[in-house]
């Protein structure tokens, strides 16, 4: 009997399959005669294996003249490994609830979590900003305010204060106390936070997990997936799953030492809070009110910057108060009037939260209008800001910052030497040509010899520009 | 985690380095029911490396006496589901899903070979002829494209595509009379 061999086809197949440069409509070929005949398979198989067993093979044989760049993805990929906590032990559960649930692009290197914003954070110990490294290891402590956190795995981390954190891998931590929300991306499964008495692997989620700096009862909740509890000493399997909406208290008197317990997801902050509040406004005197509780996280100034985007009638103001839970706290009485640039004053507000005046409860932002003469409306953004931001520095501004308004792209450079410049669509416009700007007070005014109103910017963060009497979005920091 | 690592590891005498050794010397099997399902050599060593790091860290969690294989297979198999996902959502092909579990069925038939073939397909490396080992290495440590592989050696892609697929049919059909002679 002849020896079966692969034929033409099977073999362009084959080879085309292992050098990757097979169509999808030669890939469903290749599975055809797979299927239509196991010796087909056979081929595959034993030329696939062949191809991994030469890479290793080969490796040792490198004395050749030419050089060549050696290509090689980056090494090992933690966080897909962790993914595989949930995969392999939990079995298909994950992948068969959501097999085409879409991985985001997974950085292989870098540090193990970055922060990647605060909101009113007090640090104790290491000061970190926006951006910053955490290396396994590094601990993130806060007496108060918000911290978001993100893992090289995607896993994103809201922890609000009293906190503290400890990195130890791309997708893991420990929470020695305070109040953490994570939030666990399709592909980053496996995320693992311990706290005193044991830990919580996710199973791709949104979980939330209170551990209180006294030493009493953790608690974990979750707001989506699922999640396993493992107590001390307990493997994956014997940890307790946990699902949407569940949430019990660890170390509590019952035989599994959990007890389950009403889910108070409101008591949880789930994401940075905008800073940006909408207004609109259609005449009359009645207040406007925000609730700003998420943005004030302890004693100290605060800056209200009241900004005008759409509307034929400006908007006149003559006061702005913070409350807590009802009652004035801080206050700052003058009147502003908020429009076209033209049109536009006095409208940064500052109040100050005076030392012991700070608790939490609900913070309020009020500001109330005077009765516009005539009919008409207009609308725009309360910035509610942390009132160092007016200690920015001159040299914290300059550079290029770009933002798109109106559907262009504009770009603002401010040179060390007071000059600035525009450009529209990357063409230079003479706008800014006589113009030059200066640091009053902590706010950025480009002053144009035509004309006395100057227009003025804050600075975020160190990464966002605010226009204070211009409606345009915010201008990121350009490279 | 290097195997030479685990060598080191595997020379104690507790569990891990049980584990430690039950990883080394499945390396081997590994490798091809993983370039099975993956379609070639591409990507293979990274999950190869991310499964052995994987279960090596999750070492407490495996229950000595039950079958590490099996487990390890496991593993490497939803690796290889993961890695699937993130090519199409690339744009790049894979196998269908039906098509990956009859693959996975036979490679798994096929591991208890794996070091067999390794060996053999070392001997037949070092007969081969130096001009083919050459290509060889190019292709398969260095990771050149056709293209580059083509110009380096002054013939068109085409044919360095032919002469690459006689070189893997030449080296199988030496493993399996390698193999022959060591099973009978």
């Amino acid at each position: 009997m002849m020896k079966w061999q692969a034929d033409g086809e099977l073999r362009r197949l084959v080879d085309g399959m292992l050098d990757g440069s097979l169509s999808r409509t030669d890939v469903a070929r290749l599975e055809e005669r797979m299927e239509a005949d196991p010796r087909a398979m056979e081929y595959y198989l034993s030329l696939a294996g062949q191809e991994s067993l030469l890479a290793e093979l080969c490796a040792g044989e490198r004395d050749l003249p030419l050089p060549m760049p050696v290509k090689k993805r980056p090494r090992f990929h933690w966080a897909a490994a962790a993914a595989l906590i949930a995969a392999a032990i939990a079995t298909a559960v994950v992948m068969k609830r959501n097999p085409r649930s879409e991985a985001p692009s997974v950085a292989k290197t870098g540090p193990e979590a970055r922060l990647s914003s605060e909101v009113g954070a007090a640090w104790n110990g290491q000061h970190l900003s926006p951006g910053a490294a955490l290396g396994t290891g590094s601990v993130l402590a806060i007496s108060s305010g918000l911290a978001e956190l993100t893992h090289r795995s995607g896993t994103r981390l809201l922890i609000e204060g009293p906190a503290s954190y400890e990195v130890t891998g791309p997708n893991a931590g420990r929470l020695k106390h305070g109040k953490l929300v994570a939030e666990v991306p399709p592909g980053a499964e496996g995320y693992v936070v311990e706290y005193a008495e044991g830990r919580v692997v996710d199973l791709g989620t949104e979980f939330a997990i209170s551990a209180p700096a006294d030493g009493g009862h953790t608690e974990v909740g979750v707001f989506r997936g699922e999640v396993r509890v493992q107590q001390e000493n307990e493997t994956f399997e014997q940890g307790a799953a946990l699902y949407a909406g569940h949430a019990v208290r660890t170390g509590a008197g019952s035989a599994t030492r959990l007890r389950s317990i009403p889910f108070d997801q409101d008591s949880f902050i789930r994401q940075i809070p905008s800073h940006e509040y909408p207004w609109f406004y259609h005449g009359g005197e009645a207040p406007m009110e925000w609730d700003v509780s998420q943005l004030v996280w302890s004693a100290g100034n605060y800056l209200a910057v009241m900004k005008w985007m759409n509307g034929p009638q400006a908007l006149v103001l003559q006061k702005v108060e913070l409350l807590l839970d009802g009652q004035v706290v801080g206050s700052d009485e003058h009147p502003c009037s908020v429009g076209h640039l033209t049109s536009t004053l006095g409208n940064v507000y500052q109040l100050k939260v005076g030392p012991g005046a700070w608790k939490r409860g609900r913070w309020t932002l009020r500001a109330w209008p005077f009765e516009a003469a005539e009919g008409g409306h207009s609308e725009g953004i309360l910035m509610f800001e942390d009132g160092a931001l007016l200690n920015s520095e001159p040299g914290d501004f300059s550079g290029p910052w770009d933002y798109v308004h109106d559907g262009n792209r504009y770009r603002r450079l401010f040179n060390p030497d007071g000059t600035c410049s525009l450009w529209i669509n990357d063409t230079p416009s003479d706008y800014f040509k006589d113009a030059a700007w200066e640091l009053r007070g902590g706010i950025l005014q480009v002053n144009f010899p035509a004309s006395d109103v100057a227009e003025e910017h804050l600075l975020r963060d160190g990464n966002s520009l605010l226009f204070i009497n211009q409606p345009y979005r915010n201008a990121r920091r350009g490279k | 985690m290097d195997p030479e690592k685990l060598g080191e590891i595997a020379d104690g005498s507790d569990s891990a380095s049980e584990i430690a050794a039950e990883i080394r010397l499945f390396q081997a099997g590994l490798k091809e029911y993983v370039a099975g399902l993956l379609g070639g050599a591409d990507g293979v060593e990274d999950l190869v490396q991310e499964t052995n790091l994987f279960l090596w860290e999750q070492r407490g969690e495996f229950v000595r006496g039950s079958n590490f294989r099996a487990w390890a297979k496991r593993v490497a198999w939803f690796k290889v589901m993961a890695e699937r996902r993130d090519r199409l959502r690339e744009g790049r092909v894979a196998f269908s899903e039906s098509m990956l579990e009859q693959l996975a069925s036979r490679a798994e038939e096929r591991m208890p070979q794996s070091d067999l073939r390794l060996e053999a397909l070392r001997r037949c490396l070092s007969r081969s002829r130096p001009q083919d080992r050459k290509i060889l290495e190019w292709k398969y440590s260095r990771r050149a494209s056709l293209t580059e592989l083509a110009d380096a050696h002054g013939c068109a892609p085409n044919a360095m595509h032919k002469m690459i697929s006689r070189l893997r049919l030449a080296l199988r059909h030496c493993v399996e009379k390698q193999l022959a002679e060591d099973l009978s």
